[in-house]
């Protein structure tokens, strides 16, 4: 899967999370929790949402310790 | 003399021996004419007018009223600006046995019609047209006789304010004659002088806050006023008349150090020896200005419309930090979830022609402030937020942003601070701090500052967003902050 695919189904994950939110601009830099508002439960319904979109597990996942988009990105894509 | 009573032992034997607690409003027009009828009651740039002639002319305007075919327990809006006229429109209305109901006068026409309605006024004291409202002269010229006073009981009504404190729904809560001279009685004590001094009505009197401690307490404490119609006028006024008390909400006494620090401490007049705050919190760091630097002692008090304006004073600002004081007698306390609830002589009856909101507004009897709080062990009242200002998130918890707040303000330069929710440019509502600073200032620094707090405080509560803006805050006729609806 191409990163540009991870981002986009990542960013209907943060939409489902976020539904008054605008992602069309979210980028590699995008903060989680300055940018996007997520709080310790929102960053974990997005790592449990994610392991059903991408088929993987977040083994031993601390979610808050992602801190942008693109960390939560690359860990999925080691994990595809 | 000691009596054992917090507010009555800051005052002198003598001036103990002048307090008097009335029941209705009507008796204070012979303890006025008792004890002090050739004394300057107000005082206006061009002729003093005694208590003698103020009650005189009052007599003359219940005449009006009587003319005007306004009966007993009619309300009348009264809708003018600080002036002779406004005190003596309040005096006749509620000593002839109407009730007079406050309505600003600043603003659009449609606004005090609205008013008017809201509060089911007929009639009205005003100097513009209002639809659907009858006016009555505001003046007593060519009246050639007086009307005596109604016989009144403390449990009739006697005046209404407007309440929407920053929610912006209008309310106008009624108060009977006892809650009315409660306040007007627990509005007196202060710990330097309070009897035969020199107030300046700037406080609106259409404000409980203005006509309750600055108005009527002035008058029941052998005092003159001086009313203030103009803001523009207030440093020439407080030159040429010299007042010895101020009461003031905490912005315009911010605003009035900020005037000394241009023109000099004689912007005051030379003979302020008192400043009252009530309406918002007071800065600890401006009261410790007024009485260190300035040698003006400064007190502050809490209450709402709702209590007759007061519920507690403050006269230790500086070792009482944040502390709105002690309570006042004559009511009881008590705390459920935190919240201030309050039931004694100076409740309010109900909001005019709304039976819902008057219904929630009590548990049990007991009226339910919407503040929290909590009282030491000292029997200092201490507040915490207001329940309407609370932020919910969606996991459940909430935060009162004025805790925030009020660390933010106390970083050096900020001026104003509020803590909201507020969509980024993303459109994620986050937990925004907005500050109005000095422009002279460094944004990085006190961006670092917030920061700081803000890593001290739970997770769910952290500031995502420091923004700084160029100028205050839109406030309420109060001067409080306008604040947005809190959704997270």
């Amino acid at each position: 899967m191409k990163h540009e695919n991870v981002i986009q189904t990542l960013g209907e994950v943060l939409k489902k999370l976020k539904p008054e939110s605008d992602l069309s601009m979210v980028t590699d830099e995008t903060r989680l929790v300055e940018d996007l508002g997520m709080d310790s439960l929102t960053l974990l319904m997005m790592a449990l949402q994610s392991e059903k979109k991408f088929g993987i597990r977040f083994e031993n996942m601390q979610a808050s310790s992602f801190r942008t988009v693109g960390d939560v990105c690359r860990y999925i894509e080691g994990k595809l | 003399m000691k009596t054992g009573n917090y507010f009555m032992d800051l005052m002198t034997p003598e001036e103990q021996a002048l307090m008097v607690r009335l029941s209705v409003i009507t008796d204070l027009e012979p303890l006025c004419l008792e004890r002090w009828a050739d004394r300057p009651a107000v005082n206006l740039p061009d002729r003093i007018i005694t208590y003698r002639a103020l009650w005189e002319e009052t007599a003359l305007f219940r005449t009006v009223l009587a003319e005007n075919g306004v009966r007993r327990g009619d309300r009348v809006a009264v809708v003018l600006p600080n002036s002779l006229e406004c005190i003596e429109a309040f005096l006749a209305v509620t000593t002839y046995g109407a009730v007079a109901v406050m309505v600003p006068p600043a603003g659009p026409a449609a606004a005090k019609e609205e008013s008017c309605r809201v509060a089911g006024c007929e009639v009205a004291f005003c100097a513009e047209a209002l639809q659907g409202v009858r006016l009555l002269p505001c003046s007593a010229d060519g009246i050639a006789a007086g009307t005596p006073a109604a016989k009144l009981n403390p449990e009739d009504a006697v005046a209404a304010f407007f309440t929407g404190g920053t929610s912006g729904t209008l309310k106008c809560a009624l108060l009977s004659n006892r809650a009315l001279m409660t306040g007007v009685y627990n509005g007196i004590f202060s710990p330097g002088p309070s009897f035969f001094q020199k107030y300046y009505g700037l406080i609106p009197f259409s404000h409980i806050f203005g006509t309750v401690r600055n108005l009527l307490s002035c008058l029941q404490s052998g005092s003159q006023i001086r009313p203030c119609s103009d803001m523009n006028k207030i440093v020439a006024d407080l030159k040429e008349y010299k007042p010895t008390i101020l009461v003031l909400i905490p912005a315009l006494a911010a605003m009035l150090l900020n005037l000394s620090k241009l023109y000099g401490p004689e912007v005051f007049g030379g003979e302020l020896k008192q400043i009252v705050t009530g309406g918002a919190p007071q800065p600890t760091e401006i009261a410790r200005i007024y009485i260190e630097k300035l040698g003006i002692n400064l007190v502050s008090g809490y209450g709402l419309t709702e209590t007759a304006n007061l519920v507690s004073g403050n006269v230790e600002l500086l070792t009482k930090q944040d502390s709105v004081g002690r309570l006042y007698d004559f009511q009881q306390i008590r705390f459920v979830d935190q919240e201030i609830q309050l039931k004694g002589d100076n409740i309010f009856m109900e909001y005019i022609n709304n039976p819902e909101e008057t219904a929630a507004a009590f548990s049990d009897g007991w009226f339910r402030t919407g503040d929290l709080g909590y009282l030491d062990e000292d029997g200092y009242l201490f507040i915490t937020g207001r329940i309407k200002n609370l932020i919910y998130f969606t996991n459940g918890e909430k935060i009162c942003p004025e805790q925030i707040e009020a660390k933010v303000d106390r970083i050096p330069g900020v001026k104003a601070s509020m803590v909201s929710m507020k969509a980024n440019s993303f459109g994620v509502k986050l937990l925004t701090c907005e500050i109005f600073a000095d422009p002279a200032e460094d944004q990085e620094r006190i961006r670092l500052a917030v920061e700081k707090i803000s890593r001290d405080l739970p997770d769910f509560s952290r500031i995502h967003q420091v923004l700084f803006r160029g100028e205050d805050f839109p406030r309420t006729s109060a001067m409080k902050i306008r604040r947005p609806s809190n959704e997270a």
